[in-house]
Formats: C-alpha cells, structure tokens, sequence
C-alpha cells in the first residue's frame, strides 16, 4: 500500500451520509468498444461475497467497509476486469468505472488506485474533517484527540463553539458517550492509534442515524484483521535528552494482526503511555532562589501519569453474506495531581484513576450481489461502562519504570464511596488525616501550603450502559437509497462524593452525596438520500426519547422527546459544488446536572449543589452553505459558513435564597456563526500545504447561580418585572480567529545533497497554529463582583509550532524508522488562562501584599527556635524568634509570592520525543 | 532487529530528571550551648516530658498558639535539641469549636504510645470528653480509646504521669482536677492534686486498671528498675517510697529531709525528684478537700546506690523531671512564666 499524504485526508471532505462504519462504490459499466451501458454485469468486492449488479449502465455497492480493496467486473462474453487498491472510507462513495472488452480479447487485469474525489462529490451533502492512522503517523500528533484539535472550527476537544461534550463518539457505527460527565470528563476509554482505520469529524449535517451531539460527530472506523500476519512496535521516550527537556516520557506500543484460520482474522494492540510530568506547563520559574522550583522548574512533583490501552477485534465472516465481529477495548488512565497548595507535601495532594470497558459484537448481513434491492442489516450489541475515582492515595506511589507504576491506585475511602455508604461516611474517613499549614516550605510561615492531611475529597461516579442498535439500509435503485433503524440504551449511574472527609460531618462539614439510578434511552430514524444527475437530496427525521427514570417527592418524573429533521441538499454549478443544509440536533444533558453534589471551599461553608432530574434536552439548529472547487488539479478551496441557534443550554441557577445553593436548569440560549476557509495544495513532487481559517462568534445568555449579571426589568405600564433580557455574551470556547497551516513535505531518495545517506527518505511535517484568545470574565479583587459583562475580556492569542521529522529505515529486512517530534518548538509560552481579577497570569503587587497581610494577621505569633517553622536566615535579631513584622512579613509575602505562581496559566512547554519504530 | 533492541535498550538505559529536591530545614543542635540548656521557645506552655525508650528523643506535650483554640499536641524532639522532628495531633485540630488536647504521652520500646486525649468547649473548664489511649509513634490517634471517664479512682477526674511497666502494663497517677479561683472576679485555675497510683493491664480484652493499694494521697510516680516497681511520692512528704507491686511491700528509699518531694523519675540506678520550692498543700474550704498547688522547685539526683543526693544548680524552678534512659541526661519543665524545656548533662 502505497503512503499518501496527511493533507489529502486532512481537508474538509464531503460525506453524502456521514458517520458510517463504511463507505459505498458506485460506477458505470461500458462496453469498451461500442461504449453501450451494460446490465447484469457482476460487480464484486474482494472475494466476492459483496457485490451488485449493474442495471442500467450502473451500478452501487453499499456498506464497503473503510480500507483498501478489490474490486471485479465480470459478465457473460466480456473479460473479467480487476482493479486493485480501491481505497473506500467511511460515508464516501468511491467512484470506479469499468469498461470491458469483449471475450475475444485476452487483456491482463487493470490493476488501478481508485480513489474519491472528496472535493467535488455532488452526491456529498455533510461537511466532514477526517484523519487516518496514517495521519497521525505522518504528523506530529499522537493521539486522535490530538489529530481531531487539527480540524477546522475545534477549541481542543470543542467543536464551533461547545462546550466539550457537546460531541458524539461513534465507533465502528455504534455510539459511546459519557453521558454522566461528557462536558468536564473524558470517555475514559482511549483508542490506540494504531487500531484507527480512519476517524471523521462531521460538524454538520451528520445522519438522522446519530444523536446525542449538538456540536459534532466523531465517527471511528477500526481496522480488521489482515489476510496476512503482520505487526508494528514503537517506542517514544525523552530520556537521553537535557534537564528541561525530559519530562519522563515513555511510550510502549505493540499491534499485530492476521488470520488465524477459516476466514477469521484478529488484531490486537497494546498502547502504553507514561510521563512524570503529565501535564507539563510552560510557566517561568521563580524569581526566588529559595524557591526550589527556581533551580528546576522543568517537572511539577505529584503530577505523573499513566496510560493503559488495549484493545482487540476479531472478524469473523459467516458464509458468504454475514460477518460477525467481536471487538473489546480496556483502557485505563491514572494520574498524580499536582495541587499547589501541596507543593511541598506532593504525596497528599488528590490523585485520579479513571477505567474504562468497551465490548461490542456487531453483526452484518449483506443481500447478494445478484439483487436488484440490496439490503443491508446491521446489528449492533455493546456495553459501555466508565469508572472515575479521586481522592487520597492510600499508599504512597511507587514506580517501576519511568513514570509506570504498574499497580492499580487505591484511594482512601473507595469502599465507601463504592459501597454508597452516606451513612459510614458520616464518620471521619479511615486514612484520612485533615491537613494543616504545611512545615516544609522555605518560607515556614503557616499560611496557603498545606501538609500533613490531604483536603479529603473522595469521589466516585460509574456509567454502566448497555445499547442494542439496528440498522436497516435499503436500496431503492440506482438513484435513492432508505435508511432506517433504532437504538435502545439502558444506562446505570451511580455518583458518591465526600469533602473533608477526615472530619465527621457536621454543621460545617457536609453529608456525602450519593446518587444511583438507571436511564433508559430510546431513538429511532429514517433517512433517505436520493440522486439525479449532479443534485443530491438527503431527508432524515430521528427522534428521541429520554427518561431518567429518578424519583422524586412528587413521584417519577416522565420521559422527554425530541424530534429532529435534516436536510440537505447539493449540486454542481460551475464547477463548483454546493452544499446547502438544515439540520435539527439534540443532546440528553449530562447526568452529573441530575444529581446532588457537594463542594469543598476554603470557608467550609458546606457549599451543597441540587440536582435537577427535570432537565431537558439541549438543541441545536443549524443552518450551512458550503462551496468546493478545484481552482487546479492539484488545489483545493472550500467555503463552509454556517448559523446555529441553541437552545435549551444547561445553566447553574439560583435555588432559594441561599446565596450559596444552586440547581440546574436548560436556562440559556445562544447562537453561533462562522465560516471556515480551508485552502489545500495536495502533496505532489515531495511536498504539500493545506492552510485553514475559522472566523466564529459563539454567545449565549448568561444565567448562572450567584447572579453576577442579570438585567431585570421593570414593565413601565404594569410594573411587572420582566425576566432577564435576551443578552447574549461570548461563550467560553467562543475563539473568534484560529489558523492552521499543516506542511509536509519528503525528500526524495534520488536526490543529490550533501549528506545524501542520512536526508534522502527524509520526511518532514510541521504545523503552525495562530488562535485569538478564548473570552473571560473580570471580577473584582475580591472575586465577588464582575467588572465589565460576562466574557467580556479575551485571553492573548496562542500561537505553535509542531515539527515531526522522521527518517525510515530498513534493518536486517525489516522496515521501520526513527523520528524525532516537537512540540512548541519554539517554546512560546502560551498563555491559557488569566486570574479574573488582575485579567493576567499573575497576581497584583496589591493583592499579594492583600494576602500575605492576612495571613498574617491569622498567625502573627512568634516561630520558636523548635518549630520546624524556624527558618534561621529570617530570625534577623538571633533571639531564637522569628517574630514581629520585620521578620514574618517577608517570609508571608515570598509564600504568597509562591503560591500564586501561576502554573497552570501557561499551555505546555517544548516537549521533544525521540521514537522508533518497526515493522514485522 | 538486533540493532532496534539495543538502541531501546540504550535509551531505556538513560535515567530521567525528577521534580525539583525539598530541602530539609530541621537542625538537631540547640540553640545555645551549655548545661543546663533551654530546649524550648514556645511562648505557649511546654510540658510533661518523657523520652522515648532508645534515649534518642523527648517526647512531650506542646501548646500549639497558630491553632484558634490553642490545641495541646505531643511533640517529638530529638535528645540533643533542635527542631521537633514531629507533632502529633488530634485530627480536628484547628477545625469546629473545640479544644483538643494529648497530654501525659509515654512511648513503649516497640513503638507504642500511650496519652490522655481529651476534648473540650472553647471556653469550657472541664473536657467533655477525656480518654487514655493507645496508639503508636506511627498513628497516634486510634479509633477506640483505651480507657474513659469514669476513673477506677473516687473523685478521680484526671490522669498524669502515664509510663509504662512492661509491654503490657502501664502505671499512672490518678488526679482531682479543681477549677478554684482566688476571688470572686478572678479567672479560675486548674489545679491538679494527686489522689492514687493506678496500673492498667492491657493483656486481656479490656484494659483492667486498678488502684495500687497504699498510694493515697500520692503525688508521682515512676517505673522502677524492674516492672514489678514503682517509685513514688505522697503529699506532704519529703520522702520517695519503693513499692513491689507483685508482693505490696514498701520501702522509703530516700528521705530529703525537709521540703515537699515529688516529680519522681527514675533511670539507670538515678532519682530525680523536685524537692521544695514554691509549692503547698492546703485545705480548701470551698472545694471541701485538700488542693496541691506546685510552682516548681529545685531539681535534686540521688543516686540510689550511695545514696548522694545533688542539687542541679539553676536559678529557675523546675517540674516533672525526667531522666534519660541511660540517666545521663535530665529534662524538666522549667516554671518561668510560661512553661520551657530545659535539658541538663549530668555526670
């Protein structure tokens, strides 16, 4: 298989039904000679068992699944002809066209690549983004999440303008999503690079097949088991590199896959990952040399983490029109988490384990290749479960290898918060000690740095879901296809959550908070797509249903329906093709709004928030008009500008008169508009460059708990107030510029330069990224008071460049490669977030000098000589004390000047890896 | 394949940098050299010392002034002096409207720790809750307290002098603990006053304590050469008596002559007793019994053998003395004010 380009897969593409496990072929059939059309040519896809005749002069396969394939064309009286490397990806037809000599004539096999022309397909009616495991090969990317960010419109892991979460997961046609935390959680299960077939962002227009996503779809395709063994294995570290630029790295993958017997193949793929620095940060150091992070500021204590992934798939076909396939996924992800607070008692700070399981087994039937109604049936079983702790460790973490610890965290207080036990958890919690001003920083002070007990969180939530789907596709002739189907989810969902729980609870400490209950999930579509000539219709209506099936005092609160039409409708003018659609999308909200919880705070108010099990769901509606051309053979441009008006917006709102007690409502609406440029020189002669640009503006009302604005009116004929005004404010992902410029570029192996043994083979990539500052809002010193309107304020831009230069080599027979991947290259300190009151990473000299004078007027009293407080170098007078403002006060000022470093406001530092791979 | 594994295994070989080291900031010299030397600065009371049973650290109860409510908390410094090398506290301490206090602390040879914990009101004179407990040097607060109030001792309200006999013994001097106040208007006082000697065993399911017969009215006590000993005093009284718990036979082992003795410690053949000074017994008529009021006094070692008795030269009063293991060494608690730790070589 030959390679191909990063930036031929990167462009925005067209999907006529977007998010499909697989794609179609479709084609004219000619006699070579007379060019008549030909019917009941037989048309066939690898061994035969997929296929379709033609009628009419054409002919269409469906439910190709994504990869590399064989296609052939046979008919009484003409020669069989084969065209090799058809490359089908998911929700795209490939178009191939046969024309076949007559029997007379003996003419090897034509042996071609197939591809689609992804820009001009007037039968596309979805905008889709898309990136295969070769791209994330080729880039200096490393996981999909990371491939996913290089879309246009997408704020990390934010598509136009959500929030995250606001995302639906597909893989391999059956929908994953981590209903209870999606807008602050991950999925908890990771898909190893090397199992991706291809991955799809569809930001509009995506199937009435799929649900549950108001922003975007990511639709995943895996790969099935070769027809021949073959494996990979690589290993990734920044070891033998500098201080300052080992942050622990170390990556272990392994796949392999092959038949193993009657048709059935395997693949397997083992992904491990770990870094003592998870989440590594570009911030300065301190300018104090007392600081012990002045002299290695490079790696945080207390923030290693560790990534377990592994995954397997088996295919097994069942004669010639069923496969069955069997696909498993266990990921595990633990990490330290860095507090500083715990800066110089790292071991108590919170850590996190989060597993997740993912099993399905599909099973697809396919009608024969003879038919004249093609059919296909596709069945779908999974079960889908999450499980998210925080808290103290028990023990303390001991690694093996690199940042590998290689043993499952165990945090204090699991079995109760397993268990649900509010009732033991009344009681301080086993292992848990209440934590007291810290006695080892170099300031001594007691004030902000904690030690000696952890803040004695302990939280738990598990998702547990079983979802059974069908799908039904039907052809309907050449020129219109019916998709119909339906997906039945029954969901279980239990949260527990304990702050200071090293003290029993009382009127200041509050309960645990525990939740369980089981949702059950229910939807159903129809869509049909409908062709003539250069015009393609796509009409879908899905509807859902969702009840939480939550009890409360007035009994059990009812299911909620949503309907949601799509259409979508393009052509060719001009050379052009454009795409118009309108599209309804709705999302259940995230089950963490339906429960209680309880917050810690630094008052130890006992702050409690109200679940709601009364929410909504949250809608989109979109509107978009796209436009693709080819300006030249090599070029490509596409247009995309979009509306989308959202509604139904979980927000925090007021409960009571308690200013410190909140509940959930679908209280916000908003709207986002953008357009989005892409401009694309496809890789020809060693070297390619795809540039996109988004323009957006993302607002919403601003409903939220503790009323920082609200303009309430007053009827000056009735006197009635009048709910807050339809103001809308930036939303918080609401990136107003963002441009990507992804090179690549390979020297070929002819070439004559100096040094021609190590360059020739080179290849090389590099993206550049230019993105405005995501809004913010003001406060006031104290934090109580916005100053200005919501998000009113924007953070500087980011800017990035990411190189990836990798040289394959050959040893003893086996291919493979060594590549060198920065990050940040230049080691631009992107500044991502801001202190609301001083609208800057850092803290005013007003507010620090605030600070430190209140701790010390909390603790004034004199440090004796014994305390572990006693810092000689502060005792100026040697009278065994230091005491008095003369001494204290520096110590104060150069602890708060220490703890409100502001760590985290920075992005990641230049992170550089060095990697090899083989493959066998 | 050969050439890949040795280069992952070359880089595999390289170490990776760590986060940045935390220096150690504690010492173990004293602030000022010399005998005797002070330990202690706290400006809050320092008291009840003991050592642990390896002589390598005093262990003692610390008035904590950075907790709101001046909790009371065991701390652990080493025998030379310096920086505490722990505190041990309550869990709650600094948090609720309590006061918490471990006080009267003994650590055994194998780790164990024995201490009154008790609770009390902000404000409040008397705890509402007081326990002798048992933990260790390790998790000094266990769940389960070894013994509550009420005390196998009439009137007994309080517990000092904990130490222990043998590993599963231990022995201690059962208080009345008075709130007088001299006048009508003035701040009451807490008064403590010895009732009995009382010896806990610890070997069965539940700790059996029972007052030592003949120990009335005593005012300390200590283990003595075997656990089958006890050295005490008795109010009033300038002598130290010897008492074979296992036979009941007692002895006065030395006789000061003049002034009140009490505060006895004993190691290594040694006696420490404070002896006089600034100390009274008197009848209260309000209180209807006795009280014991001790502003400390001077430090005298008698060394049982010879019977040489040596008065530890100090312009300052002294309380609760307590010999090293090896009797070479002697902290106190020096009555200045507040209460300070004072360390004396002895020869």
């Amino acid at each position: 298989m030959r390679p191909r380009s990063a930036l031929a897969l990167l462009g925005l593409v067209p999907l006529p039904l977007a998010a499909q496990a697989g794609g179609a072929i479709a084609g004219h059939v000619r006699d070579a000679v007379t060019g008549q059309p030909l019917a009941g040519v037989l048309v066939t896809v690898d061994s035969g068992a997929r296929g379709a005749l033609s009628a009419g002069g054409t002919y269409r396969i469906r439910e190709v699944h994504s990869g590399w394939h064989r296609l052939q064309a046979s008919a009484l009286g003409y020669e069989t002809a084969v065209r090799d490397s058809v490359r089908v990806e998911s929700g795209l037809v490939v178009t191939v066209d046969f024309a076949l000599q007559p029997q007379a004539l003996t003419v090897a096999p034509v042996r071609v690549e197939a591809r689609p022309d992804v820009v001009l397909d007037p039968l596309a009616t979805a905008t889709a983004q898309r990136i295969s495991a070769e791209d994330l090969h080729q880039l200096p990317v490393s996981s999909l999440a990371e491939g996913l960010a290089l879309t246009a419109g997408s704020v990390g892991e934010s598509y136009r303008g959500g929030r995250p979460g606001e995302q639906a997961f597909v893989l391999d046609g059956l929908g994953v999503k981590n209903q209870l935390d999606a807008s602050s959680g991950g999925l908890g299960v990771r898909l190893p690079p090397d199992l991706l077939e291809e991955a799809t962002l569809v930001t509009n227009g995506f199937s009435a097949r799929y649900g549950q996503a108001i922003s975007g779809l990511v639709n995943v395709v895996t790969k099935d088991g070769g027809d021949r063994w073959r494996g990979r294995a690589a290993y990734e570290t920044d070891r033998p590199l500098p201080d300052g630029w080992d942050y622990g790295l170390d990556r272990f993958v392994i796949e392999g896959d092959g038949p193993i017997g009657h048709g059935v193949r395997v693949l397997g793929v083992v992904d491990l990952s770990g870094r003592l620095d998870a989440d590594p940060v570009a911030a300065p150091p301190s300018s104090d040399p007392r600081d012990p992070r002045s002299a290695s500021p490079w790696l945080l204590p207390h923030n290693s983490g560790e990534t377990y992934d592994a995954a397997a798939k088996v295919t097994i076909p069942l004669g010639q029109r069923e496969t069955v396939r069997v696909f498993g996924l266990r990921s595990l992800e633990q990490q330290l988490l860095y507090d500083p607070a715990y800066k110089y008692d790292a071991s108590l700070a919170p850590a996190r384990r989060v597993s997740g399981t993912l099993a399905s087994v599909s099973w697809q039937h396919v009608s024969g290749p003879a038919t004249t109604r093609p059919l296909v049936l596709d069945l779908r079983l999974g079960y889908f479960t999450r499980d998210f702790l925080r808290g103290t460790l028990k023990d303390s973490v001991r690694y093996r290898v690199g940042a590998f610890t290689g043993q499952a965290f165990h945090i204090a207080g699991e079995d109760l918060a397993r268990a649900q036990d509010t009732v033991g958890a009344r009681a301080p919690i086993p292992g848990l000690l209440p934590p007291d001003y810290s006695i080892r920083t170099p300031w001594g002070v007691p004030a902000f740095f904690l030690g000696s007990g952890s803040r004695g969180e302990v939280a738990w939530n598990r998702l547990r879901e079983l979802r059974g789907q069908l799908d039904v596709d039907f052809g309907l002739g050449p020129s219109a296809d019916l998709y119909l189907g339906g997906v039945l989810v029954s969901q279980r969902v239990q949260t527990f959550e304990r702050v200071l729980g090293s003290l029993p609870v009382g009127d200041t400490v509050p309960g645990a908070a525990a939740a369980s209950f089981a949702p059950l999930s229910a939807a159903a579509y129809a869509e049909t797509q409908l062709r003539a000539s250069d015009l393609g219709f796509t009409f879908g209506l899905r509807y859902d249903q969702f009840d939480p099936r939550a009890v409360l005092q007035g009994g059990r609160l009812g299911a909620r329906r949503s309907l949601s039409p799509r259409f979508a409708v393009s052509t060719v003018l001009k050379g052009a093709t454009v795409v118009a659609s309108w599209g309804r999308f709705s999302q259940a909200p995230d089950f963490q709004y339906l429960v209680d919880a309880a917050f810690d705070d630094t008052t130890r108010t006992g702050r409690f928030r109200r679940g709601n099990p009364d929410l909504g769901f949250e809608t989109a509606t979109q509107y978009e008009f796209s436009v693709r051309a080819r300006p030249s053979a090599g070029t490509v441009l596409r247009v995309n500008a979009y509306v989308k008006r959202l509604e139904g917006l979980i927000a925090s709102v007021p409960l009571g008169v308690n200013p410190d007690s909140a509940i959930f409502g679908n209280a916000d609406f908003g709207s986002v508009r953008g357009a989005e440029l892409v401009a694309e020189r496809e890789f020809r002669d060693g070297w390619g460059v795809r540039a996109s640009y988004t323009l957006q503006s993302a607002t919403a009302t601003a409903t939220n708990a503790y009323q920082l604005f609200r303009r309430i009116r007053v009827d000056t004929i009735t006197g009635d107030t009048i709910a807050p005004g339809s103001v809308e404010f930036p939303l918080d992902y609401d990136r107003r510029h963002s441009l990507t410029v992804i090179l690549q570029a390979r020297v070929p192996d002819s070439v004559r330069v100096p040094l021609h043994a190590l360059l020739a083979g080179l290849e090389g990539a590099a993206i550049v990224r230019y993105a405005s500052g995501l809004p913010f809002s003001r406060t006031n010193p104290a934090g109580d008071s916005l100053l200005g309107l919501p998000n009113s304020e924007r953070l500087p831009s980011q800017a990035s460049v990411d190189v990836l230069l990798r040289r394959p080599l050959t040893l003893f027979g086996r291919s493979g490669g060594v590549y060198l991947d920065v990050r940040n290259l230049l080691n631009r300190q992107n500044v991502v977030a801001v202190r609301r009151d001083t609208g800057e990473p850092g803290i005013s000299q007003t507010t620090l000098q605030a600070l430190a004078q209140q701790a010390y007027a909390a603790h004034p009293e004199p440090i004796p000589y014994e305390s572990p407080r006693y810092r000689a170098w502060a005792d100026l007078n040697h009278n065994g004390y230091v005491d008095g403002p003369a001494e204290l006060m520096p110590l104060y000022l150069a602890a708060a000047r220490d703890f409100t470093q502001p760590l985290f406001a920075y992005g990641p530092p230049r992170l550089v890896r060095l990697g090899m791979e083989l493959v066998f | 394949m050969r050439c890949g594994l040795t280069l992952v295994l070359l880089l595999a070989a390289c170490k990776h940098s760590q986060p940045f080291p935390l220096t150690d900031y504690g010492g173990h010299q004293p602030f000022a050299p010399g005998s005797p030397r002070r330990l202690t600065f706290n400006l809050g009371n320092d008291y009840a010392p003991g050592w642990l049973a390896d002589g390598s650290s005093i262990l003692y109860s610390v008035v904590r002034l950075d907790t709101p409510h001046f909790d009371r908390c065991l701390g652990l410094l080493p025998a030379t002096g310096g920086t505490l090398s722990r505190v041990m506290c309550d869990r709650a301490v600094g948090y609720g409207d309590s006061v918490t206090v471990f006080e009267e602390s003994a650590a055994a040879a194998d780790g164990r720790l024995a201490y009154v914990a008790s609770r009390s009101s902000v404000g409040a004179l008397a705890p509402t809750r007081m326990a002798l407990v048992l933990g260790t040097l390790a998790i000094p607060a266990p769940a389960d307290p070894l013994q509550t109030t009420p005390f196998p001792v009439p009137d007994g309200a309080g517990i000092a002098q904990v130490r222990w006999l043998d590993a599963g013994t231990l022995v201690y001097l059962a208080e009345r603990v008075d709130h007088p106040a001299k006048c009508r208007f003035c701040p009451p006082d807490t008064v403590r006053t010895g009732l009995d000697v009382v010896r806990v065993a610890l070997g069965g399911a539940t700790p059996l304590a029972q007052v030592v017969p003949g120990t009335l009215n005593a005012t300390s006590v200590t283990p003595g050469e075997s656990a089958d000993v006890v050295y005490y005093t008795v109010s009033g009284e300038s002598r130290v008596h010897r008492r074979v718990l296992s036979s009941g036979a007692d002895s006065v082992v030395h006789d000061f002559g003049t002034g009140m003795a009490r505060d006895v410690s004993f190691a290594a053949g040694r006696l420490a007793v404070v002896v006089g000074g600034n100390v009274s017994v008197t009848y209260d008529s309000t209180l209807g019994h006795a009280v014991q009021r001790d502003s400390g006094g001077p430090l005298h070692v008698v060394d049982l053998a010879s019977g040489r008795d040596t008065i530890l030269a100090s312009v300052l009063p002294f309380r609760r003395p307590a010999l090293s293991p090896s009797g070479k060494q002697l902290v106190a608690e020096a009555v200045a004010g507040n209460l300070d730790l004072w360390l004396f070589d002895l020869p």
